[in-house]
């Protein structure tokens, strides 16, 4: 039914009659013409005709277009479920829990058309929120922009609710018996599944015309989470439909560095992912936050506890250390950087290993008694983490990892008698390496440095100088670790400890070592509370976390889920991996129907008749135009080449597929064949987009891009050359594609072939496997392969190559010489095993996704020569074997 | 404020229309000339155009007795025949002159004019005398000295208005140029009174395309120049037609009118070619002579 929610403007259609007659006596004017004389006119025309009548369904359509502006101020709606006025206002009980951030665009929407319904009823909306914890009077609202208003400024909370109001609610108002109720209800947002049961029993019994409606269509969350040393135990769950869907998953740091980024599939009909991940120690404390990308709600977000606030670290000393000369001690600097953040303990190993120290510093000229030794062996087979700095009288000892293994060990002078390199500074760290965040300072000087003669692949490098000779490096001792500094602690050997470097490195390395979990005894205060949004924010509160022994922490309305903090540890209350998950798929009676969406009762008419005023005043200046004839109009257009734009403009709408054309035709498009394995056509484009960018860069060819080829769908004849990678398992193609294929063959198009399912196995290429790949591409319509001739233009289009490696280096590369005389020489196939694509192809941090075997990265640059070659070859052809250029190109091998 | 303004500008336009219309006679008298090469004949002149050999009976007098005596033959000497007649030229200046259609360059009353100017030079080049009439009617002697045409000539007046039978030598040669889109009562009484005073003529009815295929592309209002008035015409009523039927009824009787005083009656179509009209106007007007 039509309502009205300004029927005072329909008062307007009175004026509809009064239009009618101006317009029907006031008809408009036609066009005004001079003419000389009317002497003979007037003998024909009777002045009665001078009138023109208005065309009387003109008349009728102005009428009706004024007869829909007035529709249009008076704001119709249509109702479609007409249920009178029996109700005596509009109650919704909304639940607010962590989950409906997660969605909360459709829940907004939901309380929109809802209350929308409500205004247009004139009725009162009641909005309860089923998290309070008592009886509460209700939000009255009167519009739906207000409700929304409010919403806006009441985000959801970050914990599970219980619906302890909720009984309450019903019990007090009669179950809302004379109301229409709306329960926005989330499934997951329960504590409890009895407190879940009951109160939709309550429902079921008392108020069976509720309208239940749950706004989450779709959540994933992390259920689950353990660290345990190095091992990361993860259970991510999801909601609605549970078909083939991609996840990524974040590590962040704590300065909000993303330290890495993992993608995982949850397969169809599944509904939870279990991730096992072990990362190193110092990757693992690395971590600050755990979170699943693109899910906005707490439960996406795991926050990490910190209990190495404050590590307890000793340093070796003798009883008396010498605090005479603090800038030549080799411990000063080192009690710098650490007693700032850590928990330190200077003194003898005794005194340190009572404190339960996790990393102990040995500096320099620090000599050590046998007792001491053996102690200090034991607590590092432990577990224990030693850090040890070289000095002059190292040379003299040799068990320096004290695994009772000899190391031969010099000492380097660098910059002085005898040696080549006169400064050195510290080699950029590895991207992958535990430093890799930290930057080399520029004025730092080696002059000493300690050499461990042996090789020992135990020993890993964690930094090096710039002559890869090492700086720092570690080894695995029993279940601990000895790092060692290959200078001193001091300014003695270089001012690597003076420097900022210094103080960053040790505090990384510190990330190296184990701690104990010890938990607090005393309560802790909030720092930061997780909000809804799974962000952190500063507490409105001060919440303080007590630690209950055996008992699981969750988060509640006296602890909610936030960052807790005292001087030596952070504790993480999370709402992921804490929630009560009993109630998430726990089969609701059938009998109570939940909606998942709610049906909008009211249709506004406003903004259909607005457009449909908009299109008849059209129509009515067209008509206008059609009745005068108006030539200046046309003549403007004409004038103004309107009409010829828009003519083009109407082409361009209808061949813009032939546009799209143009573009592949009038740029050069590296392209590849889509084959039905995802991961090699990622390889293929990645690689033929850094062969694009080498292009660019060493040639004057500008390849606009890279296309992916459908061989069944697309056309071919843009392409100069097409990358096909072929495996085993590719299709049998039909007469007509080998026909295509033939055609773009016929039309100088170049396919490089690449075999990838045999690269490996045909390190040794015979006879019989090369005619195993020639069986193999006659259903390719492709026959006559030979070997690649000595001096092939493809050997010297652009680099001189004698070979044509990629991932691999078979030597074997096959063209087709078939036909040539119409090709002007050009071979249309070439066939390779070299998995070139692989070679060329990087990752998103920019990394070469594959080694290149035997030969390294230099192979790798061959690699990319043969694609530049080949390019150049599929462009110019036959041209560099051209008798001009035979005498550059015997100079340039004369050189080689 | 703004009769005065629309003065300005209509003698603005005349004062544009006046080089432009004799630069275009001059153009059209050069075609003229061409095309009325041989339409001499031999008469009693001043001017000397031919010798001849005498034949018995003709006047001793007119022997030259110097050629005569070196070509040792008797020679008489003829002079061109002097036909000359007084004429008048008048144009209509009404403002229906002043229509023209989308599909010419210009209007009926630039024609006139032209047609006007040219004569006038044509025939003042052979020593005849020729007036005009200016815009209030009165003859102006423009034989002497074309410059007598000014601008003054080519004011418009509201509607047309034959200038007074007593302006008119005897048998003198008039030329009328107009649309005739009037009643042609006045004029039949004009030239019957002509033709008692042996005055002969012709009739140049100077139309503009349009008026001769009348056609209207949508319903229009139509606005007469002369009188201002406003008539809608729709466009699907048979209008073209009737028209040209009525055209036709005013050209035969126009015809008639002029056949009874032995004048001759032209038509010209504003976008006919205005040279050839001219010359076998001129033509024609020679011959009769």
């Amino acid at each position: 039914m039509i309502s009205f929610a300004n029927i005072y403007a329909l008062f307007g259609l009175i004026t509809l009659p009064l239009i009618f007659f101006i317009m029907k006596f006031y008809p408009p004017k036609p066009k005004k013409i001079k003419f000389s004389s009317f002497f003979i006119l007037k003998k024909i025309v009777k002045n009665d005709t001078a009138k023109t009548k208005f065309p009387l369904w003109l008349l009728v359509f102005r009428i009706l277009l004024c007869f829909f502006i007035v529709l249009f101020f008076s704001k119709p709606f249509l109702k479609i479920s007409d249920q009178k006025n029996k109700y005596k206002n509009f109650v919704i009980i909304a639940d607010n829990g962590w989950s409906i951030s997660s969605n909360l665009k459709n829940y907004k929407n939901i309380i929109k058309e809802i209350s929308l319904e409500a205004e247009k009823s004139n009725k009162e909306i009641h909005l309860y929120f089923s998290s309070a914890k008592d009886f509460n009077k209700p939000f009255i609202f009167k519009t739906h922009n207000q409700i929304i208003d409010f919403l806006n400024k009441k985000p959801p909370i970050a914990k599970q609710i219980i619906r302890e109001s909720f009984f309450k609610n019903l019990k007090i108002n009669n179950y809302f018996k004379d109301s229409k109720v709306f329960f926005i209800f989330s499934h997951l947002d329960s504590r409890s599944l009895e407190s879940q049961i009951r109160n939709l029993n309550l429902i079921k019994n008392n108020n069976p015309s509720i309208q239940i409606i749950d706004p989450i269509k779709k959540i994933t969350f992390i259920e689950e989470l353990k660290i345990d040393k190095e091992s990361l135990d993860m259970k991510v769950r999801r909601k609605g439909n549970y078909v083939k869907n991609e996840f990524l998953i974040q590590f962040i740091g704590e300065k909000n560095d993303l330290i890495l980024e993992k993608k995982y599939t949850f397969s169809k009909n599944s509904n939870e992912f279990k991730i096992k991940e072990k990362f190193p120690i110092e990757i693992i404390n690395q971590f600050f936050l755990i979170k699943i990308l693109n899910e906005n709600h707490a439960a996406a977000f795991y926050y990490l506890d910190d209990f190495r606030k404050k590590l307890p670290v000793g340093i070796i000393t003798a009883e008396d250390h010498e605090l005479e000369k603090p800038l030549l001690s080799p411990v000063y600097y080192l009690k710098k950087v650490l007693t700032n953040s850590n928990l330190t303990f200077i003194g003898p190993l005794t005194k340190i290993l009572e404190k339960k120290a996790s990393v102990v510093f040995l500096p320099s000229n620090k000599r050590l008694s046998k007792l001491d030794i053996t102690a200090l062996e034991k607590w590092v087979y432990d577990g224990g983490v030693l850090i040890r700095f070289s000095d002059k009288r190292i040379v003299e000892q040799s068990n320096i990892f004290l695994d009772k293994k000899k190391s031969f060990l010099s000492i380097r002078n660098i910059g002085k008698d005898l040696s080549i390199q006169s400064n050195l500074s510290i080699r950029p760290f590895n991207n992958n390496s535990l430093f890799s965040s930290l930057k080399v300072p520029q004025d730092l000087k080696f002059n000493k440095q300690l050499i461990l003669d042996n090789f020992n692949s135990d020993i890993i490098t964690l930094a090096s100088l710039e002559d890869q000779s090492p700086l720092i490096s570690m080894k695995y001792v029993g279940d601990g670790k000895i790092i060692l500094f290959h200078v001193t602690s001091n300014n003695e050997w270089s001012n690597l400890p003076m420097s900022s470097l210094f103080e960053d490195i040790i505090l990384k390395l510190l990330l190296i070592s184990k701690t104990e979990k010890v938990l607090p005894t005393k309560e802790i205060k909030i720092k930061f509370v997780i909000n809804s949004n799974g962000d952190l924010a500063v507490p409105k509160n001060n919440y303080y976390l007590n630690y209950p022994f055996g008992e699981k922490l969750l988060p509640s309305a006296k602890q909610p889920a936030g960052i807790y903090e005292n001087n030596s540890l952070s504790i993480a209350l999370n709402l992921s991996g804490n929630l009560n998950t009993e109630g998430y798929f726990d089969a609701i009676d059938e009998e109570l129907e939940i909606k998942s969406n709610y049906k909008k009762s009211v249709l506004e008419l406003k903004n259909f008749i607005l457009y449909l005023i908009f299109i008849m005043f059209l129509i009515d200046m067209i008509i206008n135009i059609v009745l005068k004839n108006n030539i200046l109009f046309l003549g403007f257009l004409k004038k103004t080449k309107v009409l010829s734009i828009l003519f083009f403009f109407l082409i361009f709408l209808s061949i813009q597929n032939r546009i799209e054309a143009n573009e592949s035709y009038s740029n050069i498009y590296l392209a590849y064949i889509k084959t039905e394995n995802k991961l090699l056509n990622q390889i293929a484009f990645s690689g033929l987009d850094e062969l694009r960018k080498y292009l660019i860069e060493r040639t004057s060819l500008n390849p606009s891009g890279v296309k992916e080829i459908n061989i069944l769908k697309d056309e071919l004849f843009f392409y100069p050359l097409i990358y096909w990678q072929i495996t085993s398992s590719s299709p049998k193609l039909s007469e007509i594609t080998v026909n295509k294929i033939k055609d773009y063959f016929d039309s100088g198009g170049i396919i490089l072939f690449d075999i990838i399912d045999f690269s490996k196995s045909y390190s040794s290429i015979n006879r019989d496997s090369i005619e195993e790949i020639r069986q193999l591409f006659t259903k390719y319509g492709i026959e006559n392969l030979q070997s690649i001739p000595k001096g092939h233009t493809l050997t010297k289009s652009y680099y001189l190559l004698n070979k044509f490696p990629g991932r691999w280096d078979n030597r074997l590369l096959l063209i087709q010489n078939d036909n040539l005389e119409n090709k002007d020489g050009v071979s249309s196939v070439i066939i390779g095993l070299n998995d070139w694509a692989g070679a060329w192809a990087k990752d998103k941090n920019n990394y070469h996704l594959y080694q290149v075997v035997p030969g390294g990265e230099r192979q790798r640059e061959i690699s990319y020569r043969f694609g530049i070659n080949l390019l150049m070859y599929s462009l110019t052809g036959s041209y560099k074997s051209d008798q001009v250029h035979s005498k550059s190109i015997l100079d340039r091998l004369k050189r080689e | 404020m703004g009769y005065l303004q629309s003065l300005f500008s209509s003698s603005e336009k005349i004062a544009n229309l006046l080089p432009s219309l004799l630069s275009h006679s001059s153009i059209l008298l050069k075609n003229i000339y061409i095309g009325l090469h041989s339409t001499r004949f031999a008469g009693k002149g001043e001017n000397f155009w031919q010798f001849k050999e005498y034949t018995q009976g003709e006047s001793v007098l007119n022997i030259d007795w110097r050629k005569s005596a070196s070509s040792q033959k008797i020679l008489v000497k003829q002079n061109e025949k002097e036909l000359s007649k007084t004429i008048y030229l008048y144009f209509d200046r009404s403002n229906s002159m002043n229509y023209k259609s989308k599909s010419v360059n210009y209007n009926k009353f630039f024609f006139s004019a032209l047609l006007t100017i040219t004569l006038c030079k044509l025939f003042s080049g052979n020593k005849e005398k020729v007036f005009i009439f200016n815009s209030e009617n009165k003859p102006i002697n423009c034989s002497t000295n074309i410059n007598n045409f000014n601008k003054s000539f080519l004011l418009n007046k509201k509607q047309h208005s034959f200038p007074k039978i007593n302006h008119f030598k005897d048998k003198s040669l008039c030329i009328f140029f107009s649309d005739f889109l009037f009643d042609s009562a006045e004029l039949k009484s004009l030239l019957a009174k002509f033709k008692k005073k042996e005055i002969q003529g012709y009739i140049i009815q100077v139309l503009d395309p349009m008026e001769v295929n009348f056609k209207l592309s949508s319903t229009s209002l139509l606005n007469d120049l002369e009188t201002n008035e406003n008539i809608i015409f729709d466009k699907d009523k048979d209008i073209e037609s009737e028209y040209s039927k009525k055209l036709k009824e005013l050209e035969n009787n126009l015809k008639n009118i002029a056949s009874y005083s032995n004048w001759k009656y032209y038509r010209f179509s504003t976008d006919d070619d205005v040279s050839k009209f001219l010359i076998s106007l001129s033509k024609s007007i020679l011959i009769d002579k």
